[in-house]
């Protein structure tokens, strides 16, 4: 048990870190916050979500999410994503003849029925 | 031909109409939650498959919680926290490459609203199939 806390603290540090977020705010105290991971690994025909939080305060309703800068070969289930939820996941599927690259950032832009844009950046490495 | 197009496309409007099913809960005050969820998702082993959830609401204001129960072995739902604030959201089922291999497995999806913890569940049918 006295191990057990550490290890979960440990885990969630570990999660923190492992995530980033980008904020935009706007009258009245609205604000749009994008999280994405701060990296992700794709094999060579191989598949992974992207998941990208959405926070949203003092406002409710639809936002795009869009995602950009993928590197060739490498897919997206969907290009944009209108979201009603605190989430958006894309799906992304890399080619078996992909460009294997090494910390590739890819953006993901979360966009507000206003026009007000947050914009992150995954670090994404295609391997074999 | 041109009756020939509206007729089949009158009968895809009906299939399409038929794959989704919904249920609806009423509160002590009137508010109701009605859940629409598509009658069954097919998910391939090692593969992801998107699920659409939408969501009706009268006088009940907030975000609506998602759970999906009883899955099939080796399957999840990538979205750890994924709230509707609006009236729809996409879920997505992952199969890992050793899930068991099912057909039409009764799994229940539950949205969950309001200070009185409103609550609607439906069955929703999972397949897992081995890849092709």
């Amino acid at each position: 048990m006295r191990l057990m806390i550490p290890a979960a603290l440990a885990a969630c540090l570990f999660a923190l870190a492992a995530c980033q977020s980008a904020t935009v705010r706007g009258t009245e105290g609205r604000s749009l916050t994008a999280t994405t991971p701060t990296s992700m690994t794709l094999h060579r025909g191989g598949s992974a979500p992207l998941e990208v939080g959405i926070d949203r305060e003092k406002f409710t309703g639809p936002v795009t999410v869009s995602i950009f800068q993928l590197p060739k070969g490498v897919e997206s289930d969907q290009s944009s994503i209108s979201a009603e939820t605190t989430s958006a996941t894309f799906i992304l599927k890399a080619a078996s003849a992909a460009d294997l690259v090494s910390n590739q950032a890819v953006g993901v832009t979360v966009e507000d029925p206003n026009g007000r844009k947050a914009t992150q950046f995954v670090n994404l490495t295609v391997t074999d | 031909m041109k009756n020939t197009m509206l007729i089949v496309a009158t009968f895809a409007a009906f299939l399409a109409a038929g794959c989704s099913k919904s249920a609806s809960v009423t509160g002590e005050s009137q508010e109701k939650l009605s859940l629409v969820k598509p009658a069954a998702v097919t998910v391939h082993r090692g593969g992801m498959s998107k699920a659409d959830i939408q969501i009706k609401r009268t006088d009940l204001a907030g975000d609506v919680a998602i759970q999906f129960k009883n899955l099939p072995k080796g399957v999840e739902v990538v979205e750890s926290d994924n709230r509707i604030v609006g009236e729809k959201g996409t879920y997505t089922l992952r199969a890992s490459d050793t899930a068991d291999l099912v057909e039409n497995y009764a799994s229940e999806v539950t949205a969950t609203s309001g200070p009185g913890n409103l609550s609607v569940s439906q069955v929703i049918n999972v397949s897992v199939k081995a890849v092709q």
